[in-house]
């Protein structure tokens, strides 16, 4: 009962503008929160992307935009919000939705599930959830009982992208590897850097 | 530069060196919760052992593949078998299968590679890994796969998964309610040891 209650009060000193989403309830923080929170840093120091992220998003969203069919798929980036259900809002570095799925935009969150979802890197705390496998599978999982049939998982660090697929085996292949993301859409993440002439 | 390596120093000399769980590329690894052990001034031995739930699925899955083996070709070793793979890497396995004829029995650590490693979850403080478990399991198999280590097995016990690693191939992380081939005549299948031992978790 006491860790409850201090639990509680260290959860509402934590600014809201500290969470990057919130999973099945739970809100999930910036990697990097706690310096925040104990008074070092201001919280833009670090909400943003490192360099490698943001160039790598650039990169797959210009690169699946021009190869994807335009009559039925479009491409969302910048964080894009999914609203799951009350309580349940996740952020998508790159959403490819079907356009015939979309409707009429709102000008809110997606209410709708993208049919792929591409995740550059772990921008929370893993702490939080325990781990960086446990908040990859626990956020795949939730994508897809949304309705995602494919999420793509690119770690930078160690230049591997994990492959995930509704009740399948995970495949961590190296980012050097040709990808099929969708029909007439393959990546080679390596590739687009190189091409770029991207040091890294 | 030299400023940077001059403050560092200090602070990894306070650190026991028996918080050190293993070394990898020259950087020393500490047990999960040793930043506690300095902070509380508790004993080493409060972090060091394994979960219940790891020993456990140590001890069966060992005792699996000491049953499910070629005998006359293979040892598979237990209890983080030190193998000391160069002077910058001494690397700790939860299970080791040794290729009889390939080691001499010392009093010191192998230093000859295992042909398959078989790891229980991770029991070492990530900081050095941004936090990040792939980055460990990452650094931590290709040095395994430098050494001469042909297969790589990671048992994630609270995602319920096992990591199939080989040597510049995908990695596969599959159910450990499914069937894994960890050598001829062993298969592996972790859901179904602990349900026969009628061990719940």
């Amino acid at each position: 009962m006491v860790s409850l209650a201090e639990e509680t009060v260290q959860a509402k000193a934590i600014p809201e503008s500290l969470i990057y989403e919130t999973l099945h309830g739970r809100p999930l923080y910036y990697k990097g929160y706690r310096d925040v929170v104990a008074n070092t840093l201001k919280p833009e120091t670090v909400i943003g992307s490192s360099d490698l992220q943001s160039i790598l998003v650039s990169l797959i969203n210009t690169y699946i935009t021009v190869n994807r069919d335009k009559k039925r798929y479009i491409t969302a980036t910048n964080e894009s919000g999914l609203h799951i259900a009350i309580g349940d809002n996740l952020s998508a570095d790159i959403a490819i939705f079907e356009k015939a799925r979309l409707g009429k935009l709102k000008g809110k969150y997606f209410d709708v599930p993208p049919k792929i979802v591409i995740e550059v890197d772990i921008k929370i705390d893993p702490a939080g959830i325990g781990s960086d496998v446990a908040y990859i599978a626990e956020k795949s999982g939730e994508l897809f009982d949304f309705g995602v049939e494919r999420v793509f998982w690119i770690l930078s660090s160690i230049q591997k992208i994990i492959i995930l697929r509704p009740g399948q085996d995970w495949i961590t292949t190296d980012w050097s590897n040709d990808i099929t993301i969708m029909d007439g859409c393959i990546l080679n993440v390596k590739q687009l850097l190189d091409e770029e002439e991207i040091a890294y | 530069m030299t400023a940077t390596q001059e403050k560092e120093q200090p602070a990894v000399q306070a650190i026991p060196s028996a918080l050190v769980y293993e070394v990898l590329n020259g950087r020393p690894l500490y047990y999960r919760g040793y930043k506690e052990v300095i902070e509380k001034n508790l004993n080493p031995e409060t972090i060091m052992g394994s979960s219940s739930l790891q020993s456990i699925l140590v001890s069966l899955i060992y005792g699996y593949t000491l049953a499910n083996r070629d005998k006359k070709k293979y040892l598979p070793v237990t209890n983080e078998a030190g193998v000391h793979l160069d002077l910058n890497s001494n690397l700790s396995c939860d299970i080791a299968i040794f290729e009889k004829g390939t080691f001499e029995i010392t009093t010191r650590y192998f230093d000859v590679p295992p042909k398959i490693v078989i790891e229980v979850d991770i029991k070492i403080d990530l900081s050095e890994f941004d936090g990040i478990e792939h980055e460990y399991v990452a650094e931590k198999t290709q040095r395994l796969f430098d050494f001469g280590v042909e297969r790589v097995f990671w048992v994630f016990s609270k995602s319920r998964r096992v990591f199939v690693c080989l040597p510049g191939q995908d990695w596969i992380f599959t159910d450990w309610s499914n069937n894994i081939p960890i050598m001829d005549g062993c298969i592996l299948n972790v859901k179904y040891l602990l349900e026969e031992e009628e061990i719940t978790y």
